[in-house]
């Protein structure tokens, strides 16, 4: 029967022969069996097993060559494929207009240069998008139009590409300089123009002459009504007898019938005005909802 | 290593997949692994070694430590490869019915393969009869040279019952000698073959 003092000498005698040291001498002959069934264990265990298939052609060539799976982290580094080449295009391509855009708005001297660009931009799609442009031109609009479009697929955001250290801020955030586009191109000189406006407030008489026919070849009937209407003194305008077709008698003496005239040209006059006024450009787009 | 090449360099080789280095960790580490699972009656020892080593090889990259640390691991990885198998088998695992492969052992001497087909029948036959954890908790140690802390940790259970488990085993061990003697007689040693 076993008792306690044989399990602690047994474990002991076990602890020895897994130590290397010799069995303890108390050890009887239970003792030597259990330390002899260890030694039994390990001499049963001294060949290698057969490897299977798998584990053959693991121990035969390794990992190193193994790139037949490559995971997901490892499978970007490979290498660089035409997809990936053609998304970093697009992304350099996408980044690089949100940059210059943010560089032009934070730069006050260029924005009156951003602005004409953008007009000029926007005028050209508006015109390609609605078919005026020639064939050639129009392809070209349509191919940058759809690469621009493709762009926006599957790229990051700028925020994501933007380099910390970069200069550039976020376009959302600058402050963008009002600029005031004040159209003062001269109109070109139209006779009709001219004969139906008269001088303008504060403009000299004869600077209004000179200025419309400074070749001298000015209209002396118009110049002539005009100088009724305002009062003036035609032999005391400089410069006004080179006019053709002059008429300076009564000027100073407005008839009826001239103030008839004057009241239908004022209001011709402020027809035409008018009229110019009406060829500013109708951008406004039509995003209202109705509300009940 | 017992090829005589610095554990770290031969680590370092098997952590880059170098065969070399598989092939010598392999040969270390394969007749003890494969010899667990054998004396624990796995049905196909040889396949559920090599499915073990391939998930060794495979996680090399993420571990780090010494030698005792990666046999610790690989004959943890080996017990449970031997646990699912159980469960994929569901039934108890036939112990001592399969002895291994005799032919790989024996060669030479008559007297002296005798012997030792004996002794590895009997060593089955003492293992067959033990419980599965007590087998598991001597055969770990015997085999894998692991700790009490290492192998309560391959185990997954506390080292105060591996010691117990051990206790108990040994016991039963034992018992089994002892009973044996009173079967056949003082004179004859049933274990004889053991001590060879």
């Amino acid at each position: 029967m076993t008792t306690a003092a044989d399990d602690t000498t047994d474990e002991a005698a076990f602890e020895a022969f897994l130590a290397g040291r010799p069995l303890p001498e108390e050890a009887d002959g239970g003792t030597s069996a259990v330390a002899a069934f260890a030694g039994a264990v390990r001499a049963t265990a001294t060949l290698p097993g057969r490897p299977n298939a798998a584990l053959a052609d693991l121990l035969a060539s390794g990992l190193l060559t193994d790139q037949s799976s490559p995971s997901t982290r490892t499978a970007p580094s490979a290498g660089s494929s035409p997809r990936r080449s053609r998304v970093r295009r697009r992304r350099r391509f996408a980044m690089f207009f949100p940059a210059l855009l943010a560089k032009l708005l934070s730069a006050g001297a260029v924005a009156q240069a951003a602005t004409g660009a953008g007009v000029v931009l926007v005028a050209f799609t508006g015109a390609g998008a609605t078919g005026v442009l020639g064939d050639n031109v129009q392809d070209t609009l349509s191919t940058v139009v759809g690469a621009a479009d493709e762009t926006t697929d599957d790229v990051t955001t700028p925020d994501e590409t933007l380099t910390a250290d970069e200069t550039t801020t976020d376009p959302g955030e600058v402050e963008v300089p009002e600029v005031v586009t004040e159209v003062t191109v001269e109109a070109e000189f139209t006779p009709e123009e001219w004969a139906a406006n008269g001088p303008v407030e504060g403009q000299k008489f004869s600077d209004w002459v000179h200025a419309a026919f400074p070749d001298g070849k000015a209209d002396g009937q118009v110049v002539s009504h005009w100088a009724r209407l305002k009062h003036v003194d035609l032999e005391e305008v400089d410069g006004i007898e080179d006019v053709e077709g002059i008429d300076d008698s009564d000027t100073n003496q407005p008839t009826a019938e001239v103030e008839a005239e004057t009241e239908d040209a004022g209001e011709d006059s402020r027809g035409n005005g008018n009229g110019h006024g009406g060829h500013g450009n109708g951008n406004g787009n039509g995003n209202g909802r109705g509300h009940n | 290593m017992r090829t005589g090449l610095p554990f770290d360099d031969v680590l370092a080789a098997a952590q880059a997949g170098a065969a070399w280095a598989f092939e010598v960790l392999y040969r270390s580490l394969s007749p003890s692994v494969t010899g667990y699972l054998r004396l624990h009656g796995a049905v196909e020892p040889d396949d559920l070694a090599s499915e073990t080593f391939i998930g060794v090889f495979t996680g090399l990259p993420g571990f780090s430590g010494d030698e005792d640390a990666l046999r610790a691991w690989v004959f943890t990885i080996a017990h449970r490869r031997l646990i699912d198998d159980w469960r994929r088998r569901s039934r108890r695992p036939q112990v001592a019915d399969d002895p291994g492969d005799l032919t790989e052992l024996l060669g030479g001497d008559v007297e002296d393969d005798a012997l030792v087909g004996v002794g590895t029948e009997t060593v089955h036959r003492l293992c067959a009869a033990l419980p599965d954890d007590q087998r598991s908790v001597l055969l770990l140690r015997i085999l894998a040279d692991l700790t009490m802390e290492q192998v309560a940790s391959a185990m997954g259970r506390s080292v105060a019952s591996v010691k117990a488990l051990q206790r108990r085993g040994l016991r039963a061990l034992r018992t089994q000698v002892e009973n044996a003697e009173e079967r056949v007689g003082a004179n004859a040693h049933p274990y004889e073959s053991l001590r060879r």
